[in-house]
């Protein structure tokens, strides 16, 4: 899994998020020491097996009726658009995840979906997707093995975010687990303004590749809010996420209605 | 120059501006006029953005200005220009509505057949009705097209309260009614291009030389707010963009300035690369200085601006920006 690459560098047509100075401290992300405890495991890296080479992303387990949702960006799940072409290869989610090591195991992929607006348009303004995953090789199911965070609709932007990923490109190497904490909401991207659908938030947290679909978690962490969608190349030190409105609210219950 | 040359043009520098490069497709600045997107949205082969209407209308402000008032989708744009003489339109200046700068203040709105309404905070607000009155315009069948092969403009009057004023007052408009209309469809799907090749046959590749434009690119952002320049020499021509973008709370303020000149002395650069000078024209003013040094790092200097409505002498350079230069062998 070392050798995976970061997903959103993959694909075609996607803004590419890296580095090329090191960050601000006042917005860099910190690595979490032991990405096993209770607050941390909920998050995981995504590993995609595609023609191109192995892709890589970040999701978050979310509570759910069928206790298996897990919650990314939607390019991480199909490149958008009419023409969009769905990640349904092996993909699988790894909580936890550390330097190769799968603490509570590698649970796959079974069901993906994205915002019907990412479908049908591709706009960043929807860049939400979720996955339901199978159970691991010792047959749990992904929130009994870690648990899940909650999950917020129509809240208003101007929130405090701790920001979860497993960036990959450098400076980092997508082998631990990363967050920025307390990271108040900036505003709104000028060109979110342009595309149909709700503003899209910006935060400072310097992610780069990888760490695309990573979870924006309010609440103290319990309570998942956005997920990293972009990044320009000219401003590390700046995040975008997608509001949480109500075309996210249907995804999850369609995800969370599979059995 | 052709009309189609510079669109190609513009579509390169699109493709070439750093952030824009991987950007959405959806990402041309709706602000911008309906003739300037889709001519990038054919050159892109982008899909139009499906069927609908765009509502819009023109008011006469002090200064020479004009103040157009664009709704389609949920989105409505006030965009602020001083549109050039007759004598001295080209076919670039076609491409920004007959402006060689445009400001133009985004915001989300409600936008129907009858109505357009939007807030614009502390510049202003738009809500008005729209009256059909007098003709309804077809333009001319478009070849090769799926769906609507032409468009058709419903003339009419929009009633009711548009008051807008620009930063400092630069601008202000106070209105009850305008004469405008409301077309559709939004896009039309049609190829310009009269030859269809067969995916079903192979065919010959004729091998050329390369085409590689030189471009000198220098942009800064932080956090919502961005300020890119692009430098693209083609040819004996050389065409200069700057795009200002920032977001300010629920709406957004994006300017635009385009330009071209001669490239002998707009754009002069040496065989390294590491030191070129750019002299656009209006509505740009000084020079800029791009420098590399051995290590690779690059400076970019001058006393370069652009003035767009609203903001007289923009400045274009700084240690902030990062600026590349580029050119093929």
């Amino acid at each position: 899994m070392k050798a995976a690459r970061p997903l959103d560098l993959r694909l075609p047509g996607r803004r590419q998020i890296s580095l090329s100075a090191p960050a601000s401290a006042s917005s860099a992300f910190e690595t979490v020491p032991d990405p096993t405890l209770v607050a941390s495991r909920v998050n995981g890296a995504i590993f995609i097996e595609t023609p191109f080479g192995l892709g890589r992303c970040s999701g978050t387990s979310v509570n759910a009726p069928n206790y298996s949702v897990v919650f990314t960006a939607a390019h991480c799940i199909n490149t958008g658009g009419p023409h969009g072409r769905w990640m349904d290869f092996r993909w699988v989610f790894v909580p936890g995840y550390r330097y190769g090591q799968r603490p509570f195991g590698v649970f796959p992929a079974k069901w993906i979906d994205t915002t019907r607006q990412w479908r049908t348009t591709g706009s960043e303004n929807f860049d939400v997707g979720a996955a339901v995953v199978t159970r691991n090789q010792r047959g749990q199911l992904l929130a009994k093995a870690v648990g899940g965070t909650g999950i917020a609709f129509g809240l208003k932007a101007r929130q405090v975010f701790d920001i979860h990923g497993y960036p990959a490109e450098e400076p980092f190497d997508g082998e631990t687990q990363q967050i920025c904490t307390q990271t108040p909401f900036l505003g709104h991207d000028a060109r979110s303004f342009l595309s149909p659908g709700p503003l899209n938030l910006a935060v400072d947290c310097d992610v780069t590749g990888g760490a695309s679909g990573g979870g924006w978690t309010i609440s103290g962490g319990t309570v998942l809010n956005s997920v990293t969608n972009y990044g320009y190349g000219d401003d590390p030190d700046t995040d975008f996420g997608a509001y949480f409105g109500k075309e996210v609210a249907r995804l999850f219950h369609r995800a969370a209605g599979v059995k | 120059m052709r009309l189609s040359t510079l669109s190609a043009l513009i579509a390169c520098a699109l493709c070439l501006l750093p952030s824009l490069a991987a950007a959405d497709p959806l990402d041309i600045p709706a602000a911008a006029p309906p003739q300037f997107r889709a001519l990038l949205r054919a050159k892109l082969h982008m899909r139009p953005p499906g069927h609908g209407f765009e509502s819009r209308f023109t008011l006469k402000a002090q200064h020479g200005y004009t103040i157009t008032v664009v709704g389609e989708g949920d989105v409505v744009v006030v965009e602020v220009g001083r549109p050039l003489s007759h004598g001295k339109r080209n076919p670039l200046e076609e491409l920004l509505g007959f402006k060689q700068s445009v400001t133009a203040y985004v915001a989300r709105g409600t936008v129907t057949e009858r109505r357009i309404a939007a807030s614009f905070g502390k510049f202003g607000k738009v809500d008005v009705r729209f009256r059909p009155k007098g003709q309804v315009l077809e333009s001319g069948p478009r070849r090769r097209c799926r769906g609507a092969d032409h468009f058709t403009s419903r003339l009419g009057v929009f009633l009711g309260g548009v008051r807008f004023s620009g930063e400092g007052g630069y601008v202000a408009v106070r209105s009850h009614r305008a004469r405008g209309r409301l077309r559709s469809p939004l896009h039309l799907d049609c190829s310009s291009s009269r030859h269809r090749f067969s995916n079903r046959r192979a065919r010959p590749v004729h091998g050329g030389p390369s085409f590689v434009p030189t471009v000198l690119a220098a942009s800064r952002r932080h956090g919502v707010s961005s300020l890119e320049l692009l430098t693209l020499r083609v040819g004996k021509t050389t065409l200069f963009a700057a795009i200002n973008e920032e977001s300010l709370g629920s709406m957004a303020r994006m300017r635009f300035a385009l330009a071209t000149a001669p490239s002998k002395k707009s754009l002069v650069y040496n065989e390294a690369l590491t030191r070129a000078t750019i002299t656009p024209p209006k509505p740009f003013h000084g020079t800029g200085t791009y420098s590399a040094a051995s290590d690779g790092a690059t400076t970019w200097t001058g006393p370069l601006s652009a003035s767009f409505p609203g903001a007289p002498r923009l400045p274009l350079t700084g240690a902030e920006f990062k600026a590349t230069l580029t050119t093929g062998f």
